[in-house]
């Protein structure tokens, strides 16, 4: 079980045997830093076989950190295709392309992996 | 007096007041038991003694009775009967009474009493006359104490002759006759007797007889049969059954009962002191009880008694035993009591007194000094002494322990100044003159402070010690700090210095010039001095090639990248051939790849690059190709605002692959206004805690909404919005921000560039 409160430049983190769920921003100043024990975590955690599901909804996340979820869901892919069933829930707001692009990025690589785009709802919408 | 004799003190006089309760009450019992014996006694003697005499008068004297006598003699005293002869109708008796001829009547007396007196029947036999002269008189032989017809006997009914004669002839009537020998030789004659009238057919009395019984075979059989010596008293004086022997056995021992005489005088004392004459009381000297009852029913005890004299030296013997045992008993339990509780008391106060040692020991600062093991019986852990001994030796052990703790902080306040002075010593050898004199006088001044007095002293010295060290030290240390201060600062502003003139230095990397036929207005905004963002613009006589790229990180590490980015983008101009906005772009990824990963000797995996996106404007086609790498161009014309959307491929990833082909996007005969834009700009975050970014959709939209379409206003207006947007929240990127538009066939002119 690993849990990582959320910070200014990292989201909150909760890794189980079952489910990986990230919420926040991630731009951290050492990106290695940042990765390191979250891999660790998983590569001791994330069962070989059964089900589990990855549960993400971020705000944003900066070129480095991009590299970092590329090597996350290349972990996944890697699980999915060897008989695990991993299901990617993808959140973004309605209002957040950003994310929204991000993620449709992400889910073009899932092959393995269930990946999917859920539009979650905003509490204040911020139009200009 | 100390509490242990005090208590003793109590405790005797406790038991010499119960004992004497005791004692009392003893006594008390014991004469109500000895009263009640001693009733109890004289009744027993009192009813066996009547009823023998009772039953012996029956048997002798009352047979003479002429109303209750026996039958056959009866008739003897019948006036109108003659039962002695044949020699008329009359009683002989009578009528010899009657005509005064005692010399007759003796014969009939004779033939009345002779045998009786003969068999012992009876003692004696007295006829008078009315008058009082004695017509007759026979007693026997064998006589005990005065003979009653002899010449100096006195009878005692002379003294009231009257009154005894007249209740005889009422009728017969019984009492104890005394009979004295005036002469003295013989000794009282005491007889249970019978005296009544004689009538004649006139029913008058013609004479008086008195016949009697002596007392002494009575007393004899009684004296056997109850082991008793007797006595009788009468009169002031008394008479023993020896008295009547010659042997006068009075000294000698029977039935266990000696001294007869002192035993009689006493019970005469006694029964001149008692009201009845009637007691029973033992004589405990003599070892004999003396009983005083009446002699008779006919007689008071203090007339005439019968003293009882029987010998109880055994149950003397056995009560004094008794008592004896008693006390003896209680004696010892009572030294017992008193020795255990003496020995317990002195016990328990040897060990107050002991642990009163103790305690003043303990005041002198004597710690050594125990309790005594207590192994006594009957002491416990639990009882007082016990309680004050565990008490003690627990003050004791915290003693011990404030005292190995005074110790102990003793010990580290000696560590610590030795600590202090250590590090005094050690400042003074590295400071000079004056201060180096201060602070070595400070030290010798406070070794001998906190060497001097007692624990309180030394503990004030030791924390002015401190004081005086902290405050030298921090003399010094404030000074060395302001020197290392300054050094910092200097260090501080040699690096700012340093990025400021690396900034200087990308500032240069920017354009300097635009061609005149195409308007800029670009924002560059470093989030730091320097950072990854770099745009770039190199015009040459057909062409002109415009790039926006953000390269990885920001700061330092990014403005290095932005350097590579900027000699690259250069590099992959092919000025003599046609190139396209793809071709060019995918060749400065080439070029991006074979720069870095060629210098990784590690040959690891290298992501390093950028983002961004290109365009070249082709003069003579009037064409402006786009090729982007996780970019767009937005273009803003009449017909609104759209975005070309670039390759998701970054430059320089190896994701990309070494030979991916970036697309051309061609717009033929541009107009309007062109913007890029790196995401530094999208990724402007609202203030919010769970922020959304800014994102291209508003940029399009802000782009789309815009009145003003020229360059300068564009860039306003999306930096306007993009401020609005972020409220309070810090910029997290470099940002980029490039607009431009073509002017159509104009001279080819070179603009001083503007910074924005």
């Amino acid at each position: 079980m690993m849990e990582q409160a959320a910070t200014q430049r990292t989201p909150l983190i909760e890794i189980n045997e079952a489910v990986c769920r990230m919420v926040g921003e991630c731009y951290p100043e050492n990106i290695q830093e940042f990765s390191a024990p979250v891999m660790e975590s998983l590569r001791s955690m994330v069962p070989e076989t059964g089900s589990f599901t990855v549960e993400l909804e971020l705000f944003y996340f900066n070129s480095s950190s991009a590299k970092f979820f590329f090597d996350f869901f290349e972990f996944f892919e890697e699980k999915a295709a060897a008989g695990l069933t991993v299901k990617i829930n993808w959140n973004y707001r309605a209002d957040d392309d950003t994310m929204l692009e991000a993620g449709e990025d992400f889910s073009e690589d899932a092959e393995s992996c269930q990946f999917e785009l859920v539009e979650v709802e905003v509490p204040n919408d911020v139009e200009s | 007096m100390s509490i242990r004799n005090k208590l003793l003190t109590l405790l005797i006089t406790g038991f010499a007041v119960l004992l004497s309760i005791f004692f009392a009450s003893t006594q008390t019992l014991n004469s109500a038991a000895k009263n009640f014996t001693s009733d109890s006694l004289a009744q027993t003697y009192s009813a066996a003694w009547l009823s023998a005499s009772d039953a012996q008068f029956e048997r002798s004297v009352e047979q003479f009775d002429p109303e209750l006598g026996a039958p056959e003699i009866v008739r003897y005293w019948d006036p109108y009967e003659n039962a002695f002869d044949d020699s008329g109708e009359a009683n002989p008796l009578v009528t010899a009474l009657e005509s005064d001829r005692p010399d007759l009547a003796v014969d009939y007396f004779d033939t009345l009493f002779a045998e009786a007196i003969d068999l012992e029947q009876i003692s004696f036999v007295m006829a008078y006359t009315t008058t009082g002269r004695q017509v007759y008189c026979l007693s026997g032989l064998f006589l005990h104490g005065a003979d009653p017809c002899g010449k100096n006997a006195r009878p005692d009914f002379f003294l009231n002759f009257d009154s005894f004669l007249r209740d005889a002839l009422q009728s017969p009537t019984r009492n104890i006759v005394r009979i004295t020998d005036t002469a003295g030789e013989k000794p009282l004659s005491i007889n249970d007797s019978l005296s009544f009238g004689v009538i004649n057919a006139d029913e008058e009395s013609v004479a008086l007889v008195v016949v009697g019984k002596n007392l002494v075979d009575n007393l004899e059989l009684f004296s056997e049969d109850f082991e008793v010596r007797l006595a009788i008293r009468s009169n002031g004086q008394s008479i023993s059954l020896d008295d009547y022997y010659d042997d006068g056995g009075a000294d000698s021992t029977e039935y266990g009962v000696s001294n007869l005489r002192k035993l009689v005088a006493e019970g005469e004392l006694l029964s001149n002191e008692s009201s009845d004459a009637t007691f029973s009381e033992i004589v405990t000297d003599l070892g004999v009880s003396i009983t005083s009852i009446p002699l008779s029913y006919q007689a008071t005890a203090k007339e005439i008694s019968l003293m009882i004299f029987k010998d109880q030296s055994a149950s003397i013997q056995q009560q004094q035993q008794t008592s004896f045992n008693t006390y003896a008993s209680l004696g010892v339990v009572v030294l017992l009591v008193i020795g255990v509780i003496l020995g317990l008391t002195w016990g328990a106060f040897g060990q107050i007194k002991v642990a009163i040692d103790v305690l003043r020991g303990m005041a002198e600062g004597d710690l050594k000094a125990e309790m005594p093991e207590r192994n006594r019986i009957l002491a416990s852990d639990n009882d007082e002494v016990g309680r004050l001994s565990g008490a003690i030796d627990q003050y004791r052990v915290k003693l011990l322990e404030a005292e190995e703790q005074r110790v102990e902080r003793s010990r580290r306040r000696i560590e610590r100044d030795n600590l202090m002075f250590e590090k005094m010593e050690t400042l003074a050898s590295e400071l000079e003159g004056g201060a180096k004199e201060l602070m070595l006088s400070d030290i010798e001044h406070m070794r001998h402070e906190v060497d001097t007095g007692d624990d309180q002293a030394k503990e004030r010295a030791s924390i002015e010690l401190m004081g005086v060290a902290f405050s030298r030290m921090s003399d010094e240390v404030t000074s060395l700090i302001n020197a290392r201060t300054e050094e910092l600062v200097r260090t501080r502003d040699e690096i700012d210095s340093s990025i400021r003139y690396a900034a200087r230095l990308q500032n240069a990397l920017l354009p300097k010039q635009y061609p005149g036929d195409i308007s800029f207005k670009v924002h560059w905004r470093p989030r730091d001095l320097v950072g990854g963002d770099i745009y770039f613009v190199h015009s040459l006589p057909d062409r002109v090639y415009i790039a926006v790229v953000d390269c990885t990180g920001h700061g330092v590490p990014g403005a290095f990248l932005s350097i590579i980015a900027r000699s690259v983008l250069e590099r992959a101009i092919d000025e003599h051939e046609i190139q396209n906005a793809g071709d060019y772009l995918t060749k400065a990824h080439a070029l991006v790849m074979e720069t870095l990963s060629q210098q990784d000797s590690a040959n690891e995996k290298i992501d390093e690059g950028f983002d961004g996106g290109v365009c070249i404007y082709h003069r003579k086609e009037r064409r402006l190709e786009f090729a982007g790498a996780k970019s767009s161009l937005f273009r803003v014309n009449a017909g609104g605002a759209s975005e070309i959307k670039g390759d998701r491929k970054s430059v320089g990833s190896s994701r990309s692959g070494g030979a991916f082909q970036f697309n051309t996007h061609s717009i033929e005969n541009p107009e309007g206004a062109f913007v890029m834009l790196t995401d530094g700009i999208t990724d402007v975050m609202s203030a919010e805690d769970r922020p959304i970014a800014f994102g291209r959709r508003r940029v399009l939209r802000t782009l789309q909404n815009a009145t003003q379409t020229t360059p300068d206003g564009l860039v306003s207006n999306i930096m306007t919005n993009v401020d609005l947007y972020r409220g309070g929240a810090p910029y997290r990127d470099d940002l980029t921000l490039l607009a431009f538009s073509i002017n159509g066939d104009d001279e080819i002119v070179v603009n001083e560039a503007e910074e924005g």
